[in-house]
């Protein structure tokens, strides 16, 4: 009977039911979705990190990319400062792997293909030997040679054998240079040589033409470890020297050699990560198994390799000086092969293993490779870019996780907001569920404890009707909240879909470099939410309508002893006219009603105001970092690295100087410069040729660019430039000197020209500013005839070395006419025909430039992209690729924007929610007084005046809670943080709402006035 | 001309699941300086009468005229401030407001400066047999009878000829309700007003000056 009366009382109250029905079923369904869509981000997050791998490249940069294969002691000092210990301590490093590189010989292995410097070394048996042959030679009067510059000597002879040879070919005729080591061939004899082949082709300007076939150019040189003479006499093949056949055995280990790569996991290692390398065979050698290894094709086929087997190879030792300086060491080590990459020229004869860092000295700017856990990547290279010393740059390169994992990162934190709302609407509705539907049944109650109900059936009463319609509903609630949950995931994985189809590659952008990889993923998401949600929404239902129950029975209970009856105080008034007189009494007696609201809203506005302040502090430093920050683009290497032997045409720098909002392009081209006393004294023959051109090779360069952010000197680092009086950077764009083609090509009378020296450089030449100076310049003319100009330079600015050469950078119009650049008419000292001469065939090494403004950073890619630039690691109609440095910027501002859009979301969210809470406060504050908003009616009251006698006294609290709270936040921040107009719109929120339930409580039927109670 | 005269009034409550005829072509008129008693059973339509009397709506059928006038045709919010005063059976008395701002209420709602509303108060509280000191009370510091007296001071106040009391003594003991009913009875027989109480006390109904007995909507 309890439970039937029960539920059929709550049922008759059908327009409650059906509200407090739909409001249940509503919010079980957003808390089942919220949370299926929660475990779904979780569950794509994960497949995600299972899917990508993160790595970060630790580079040294300095002035320039070291070659791969080059000794840089900078370099070297980055990777010892760097330590194992601190890199390791980064939170998110898995891992780390120096990029030290060590080597071994193969026996059986033949290598083909890769830098091979020693690969003409060779150790011959000669025969046959002619008399001197001289080229080019002028003959004197008494009939002997004379050597000029243009002369050759050599001995024409017989390749009897090849103790060790790559390249020769036994019993053919050969060209023997006797070089400068004291060799004088006789005519006729045998020579065991130490040498090398030339290559015929490059060298054939140097040492003279050669087209006959089967002739090859032998040169004897010293032997690499060893001061003996790198000939002697040939009798019969016992007779070799013993140093003669030890070279020939170190040619062969250094012409030989394996790469020998540790890795701690071979799966992180650049080239696999990036996928520039894949496994034909085999499987990648598990991280926790030292000596397994994947080797390339070339090595597996020459070792007759294949997965599962085991070989070995001797270590060799590398000299700190050439990498390719090899010798043996007679260590051997067993390696376990694991897979076997695809063939690649330039990864031939490699090794991956599983093994500690090498001991091999560091070449390159390969510093190391740190393996990163995917969700803490971004942070873990922060903190090592903190790390790291000056001129180290950390990559990240996450396969694209970050911009997978992103779109899943907010629909997650959206989802989890909406589970904290729904959560919280489900206490507030069910509050008011109990309230409405057990709390306001206290006469009920009275009545059925007056008939001696026992409490338990009251409670049966009550409880088995209302946990009736909230069981139903919750129920209801979760089967449509199960059955939409595939729809809602299916939408939300075709949105992220989009998303990524959209931001997958920024293009141009220093955040989109390496590989994306392109996975879809199908979680499946249990069920089981549905559940616990439904259970949880019935149970705290009946938690609630017992703490009614118990209160409706605790307010039947007559208590003893005397009632206490809250009297207000104050005294007759007459002070104040029509409804603001009855709003101002009210408020002075009110009493604890009266402080209700003020104190609410006081809450309410400081809470609005801080948020409103974070938000407008958010959009303020958005705007900010939109106006003021400044970002750098440059002209890179197709693999994103920032300098690397650029070449970049006349016509490429043009159209970049087309696409809008680009602006500042600096170029530059350098040609290497010395200064005739510090020349060496070379032979004037055809190897002192080809060494002072190799000395030329490696002097710095006197650099044309029209802005030092040209200078690789200055890439990460401002110029700090001392000024002669009157001078500035300005005179780099000084178009009033004549560029070095012309000097050469019309003789023209050599003009100082103003050069930026290095202090040292200054120093050591004794130079002090406003000095001139004369020194040579190797000038490549446009058809690569090489041309020694004299050139004076006019010292105007010093600039502190920090690495590198001591360059000297002089104005762009050394290299070329600024008209070039900008498209202008041919100056007159050039030409026309010369002009576009240069236009055709002229380029820099260097370009960078600046965005005009970082509010256009979209609109240029997409003008980069109209005229066809190329990414990186992504050809396009202008081979020339652009980046664009912008990972700092989109970091701040994507976050910014994030932020935003959650703050305008939030914002709106909380106006409703104090619209309201406006609504709930003054409709609880209004009923409870219907007697006296009847009463008023009852007397004639206008309803205007009845409105304002209750809007004006909730409008006053209201704005004296929100005063105080401007207030505080006022003190609190010194107003810096606040937003006045956040006050306003909150105000006018909570007065709507006010508003709203005063008119619904004025609808009061004055018929029923006689009855109304309170 | 009567105070108020009410000509086959007919009045239903309609609800969702019903209607309910309350009253049904009720004509009667009430005179100046009279006591009236309304009386009948529960459900005979004694509060409807009475609040139509009071402006709070209008017949379905029929008219209420207030000095020949039909409240059909006139502001019935003026009607209420103007014309007619009630007196509740539980008072209804504001609870924040002290005796004599009750009493000054409906005097400010028709203008009157509240420094002049509240010399009359003070008059009209006196007049109603309250002390002085009872002014500045509030009605939870005042007794039922007190309250009541209030209340009749406030409906003075309102300075209309038509008094409405519904239940007036209800709330009272005897010797109080016996006051209460005295009050009224002077200021309809000494200062004219038209003073309708409704009522189930049937002593009461034996010392007004005419009673009208309702049954089933209709007048018996």
């Amino acid at each position: 009977m309890f439970i039937r009366n029960g539920i059929k009382s709550n049922l008759r109250e059908r327009g409650r039911t059906a509200l407090f029905s739909l409001l249940i079923v509503f919010l079980t369904v957003a808390m089942i979705l919220s949370l299926s869509v929660l475990l779904y981000c979780n569950s794509v997050m994960r497949a995600c990190d299972a899917a990508y791998r993160s790595i970060a490249l630790i580079e040294y940069m300095g002035v320039d990319y070291p070659d791969e294969d080059e000794p840089d002691p900078a370099a070297r000092a980055a990777a010892a400062e760097l330590t194992d210990e601190a890199v390791l301590s980064v939170p998110g490093v898995t891992a780390w792997t120096r990029g030290n590189v060590s080597a071994a010989a193969a026996e059986g292995y033949d290598r083909y293909y890769g830098a091979s410097p020693y690969a003409g070394r060779s150790v011959v048996v000669v025969s046959r030997v002619s008399s001197p042959v001289y080229q080019y030679a002028d003959v004197d009067e008494n009939g002997e040679y004379v050597l000029t510059e243009r002369s050759s000597v050599y001995n024409i002879c017989f390749l009897k054998s090849a103790i060790y040879s790559r390249n020769a070919r036994e019993e053919t005729l050969i060209d023997l240079l006797a070089g400068d080591v004291g060799f004088e061939p006789e005519q006729g004899k045998s020579y065991v040589l130490n040498g090398e082949f030339l290559d015929v082709s490059g060298s054939a300007m140097r040492v003279g033409a050669y087209p006959m076939n089967g002739l090859k150019i032998f040169r004897v040189e010293s032997f690499l470890d060893s001061d003996e003479a790198p000939f002697a006499e040939y009798t019969d093949a016992d007779s070799i020297p013993e140093v003669f056949l030890e070279a020939a055995d170190a040619y062969r280990a250094m012409n030989n050699y394996v790469r020998v790569i540790p890795c701690r996991d071979v799966s992180d290692v650049y080239l696999f990560h990036q996928n520039e390398l894949q496994l034909t065979s085999g499987a990648m050698p598990d991280p926790g198994t030292p000596g397994a290894c994947v080797v390339s094709s070339d090595l597996a086929s020459d070792l007759g390799l294949a997965p599962g087997d085991e070989f070995t190879m001797e270590d060799l030792n590398t000299s700190e000086n050439d990498r390719y300086d090899l010798s043996r060491t007679g260590v051997t080590r067993t390696y376990t092969l694991s897979g076997v990459v695809s063939e690649s020229y330039d990864r031939s004869g490699c090794v991956w293993v599983i093994a500690d860092n090498a001991d091999a000295p560091l070449f390159g700017y390969l510093l190391g490779t740190v393996s990163l856990r995917n969700e803490s990547a971004e942070e873990a290279v922060e903190a090592l870019e903190a790390l790291v010393p000056q001129q180290v740059r950390v990559t990240l390169y996450d396969q694209g996780y970050g911009s997978a994992v992103q779109p899943f990162r907010e629909v997650k934190k959206t989802a989890v907001n909406v589970l904290i709302v729904c959560s919280a609407g489900v206490a507030a509705v069910l509050l008011l569920f109990a309230f409405l539907f057990v709390g306001r049944q206290s006469d009920t109650v009275k009545i059925m404890v007056s008939l001696g109900t026992p409490a338990r059936k009251t409670a049966l009463w009550f409880l088995s009707g209302a946990l009736l319609i909230c069981g139903a509903s919750a129920v209801i609630g979760a089967a449509i909240g199960a059955a939409l949950r595939p729809v809602v995931l299916r939408k939300i994985a075709e949105a992220v879909a989009a998303a990524r189809a959209g931001d997958g590659f920024i293009w141009y952008s220093e955040t989109s470099l390496g590989v994306v990889k392109q996975t879809s993923f199908d979680p499946q998401v249990p069920l089981w939410p549905a559940i616990p949600a439904a259970v949880g929404i019935v149970l705290l239902a009946l938690a609630f309508c017992l703490l009614f129950l118990r209160l409706a029975r605790r307010s039947g209970t007559r208590r003893r002893g005397r009632s206490r009856v809250r009297v207000p105080h104050g005294e007759t008034s007459s002070r104040g006219r029509g409804g603001l007189r009855f709003a101002l009494i009210s408020i002075r007696r009110g009493g604890l009603r009266s402080l209700v609201v003020p104190l609410v809203s006081l809450v309410l506005t400081v809470t609005v105001l801080f948020l409103g302040g974070v938000y407008q502090k958010w959009q303020n430093e958005l705007d900010d970092a939109l106006e003021t920050s400044r970002i750098d683009g440059m002209v890179v290497s197709l693999n994103g690295r920032y300098y690397s032997g650029l070449s970049l045409s006349v016509s490429a720098v043009r159209s970049l100087l087309e696409v809008e909002g680009v602006e500042d392009v600096a170029v530059s081209f350098g040609y290497h410069y010395w200064l005739p006393e510090d020349e060496p004294d070379f032979n004037p023959g055809a190897t002192g040729r080809e060494r002072r051109r190799d000395w030329i090779s490696i002097q710095p360069e006197m650099v044309a660019l029209n802005s030092l952010t040209a200078a690789k000197e200055f890439y990460y680092s401002d110029p700090d430039i001392t000024w002669l009086d009157g001078w500035d950077e300005s005179m780099l764009a000084d178009t009033r000197y004549t560029p070095l083609l012309l000097r050469s090509t019309y003789n023209a009378e050599p003009k100082c020209i103003p050069a930026v020296l290095s202090t040292a450089f200054m120093e050591e030449h004794g130079l002090a500013l406003g000095d001139v100076f004369s020194c040579m310049v190797l000038y490549e003319s446009i058809d690569n005839y090489p041309m020694e100009i004299p050139v004076n330079l006019y010292a105007v600015g010093s600039y502190v070395q920090r690495e590198g050469r001591a360059n000297i950078y002089v104005p762009l119009i050394c290299h070329a006419p600024a008209e070039l650049l900008t498209g202008g008419e041919a100056p007159a000292s050039i030409g026309e025909k010369q002009f576009e001469r240069l236009s055709a065939m002229l380029t820099f090494r260097t370009c960078r430039f600046r965005l005009s403004s970082a509010r256009e950073l979209d609109a240029v890619r997409e003008r980069l992209r109209e005229q066809g630039f190329s990414a990186v690691g992504r050809m396009s109609a202008i081979r020339t690729t652009v980046l664009l440095r912008d990972a700092a910027f989109l970091k701040f501002t994507e976050s910014m924007e994030r932020n935003i859009a959650m703050g305008k979301v939030l914002s709106t969210a909380i106006s409703l929610m104090i619209v309201l809470l406006g609504f709930i406060i003054s409709w609880l504050m209004t009923f409870s007084r219907r007697r006296e908003f009847a009463l008023m009616r009852g007397f004639g009251a206008r309803k205007g005046r009845v409105f304002a006698s209750f809007f004006l006294e909730q409008a006053i609290l209201s704005l004296a809670g929100c005063l105080v709270g401007c207030l505080v936040l006022f003190w609190l921040y010194a107003g810096g943080a606040t937003q006045p107009l956040a006050a306003a719109a909150y105000l006018v929120c909570y007065l709507l709402g006010t508003a709203v339930s005063i008119l619904t409580v004025g609808k009061t039927d004055l018929m029923e006035l006689l009855t109304v109670r309170d | 001309m009567s105070a108020i005269e009410l000509r086959d009034v007919k009045y239903v409550y309609r609800s969702q699941y019903q209607s309910v005829e309350a009253l049904r072509g009720v004509s009667c008129a009430f005179e100046p300086g009279r006591v009236y008693a309304v009386m009948g059973r529960s459900g005979s339509g004694k509060t409807t009468m009475l609040s139509l009397m009071a402006g709070l709506d209008v017949p379905t059928e029929g008219s209420v005229l207030c000095e020949g006038v039909s409240t059909a045709d006139i502001d019935l919010e003026r009607y209420r401030r103007e014309r007619v005063a009630v007196i509740y059976q539980d008072f209804r008395l504001f609870p924040l407001l002290t005796a004599a701002e009750n009493v000054m209420y409906p005097m400010e709602l028709r203008g009157v400066k509240p420094a002049t509303a509240k010399k009359r108060a003070a008059e009209l509280i006196s007049k109603v047999g309250l002390p002085d000191t009872a002014r500045d009370r509030f009605p939870a510091m005042l007794s039922g009878g007190e309250q009541q007296r209030v209340a009749i001071a406030r409906a003075l106040g309102m300075e209309t000829k038509v008094l409405l009391a519904d239940e007036p003594t209800g709330n009272l003991d005897s010797e109080n309700g016996a006051n209460i009913f005295r009050v009224l009875q002077a200021l309809a027989h000494e200062d004219g007003y038209c003073v309708v109480i409704v009522t189930h006390d049937e002593e009461l109904g034996k010392r007004v000056d005419e009673t009208l007995r309702l049954h089933d909507g209709m007048l018996v």
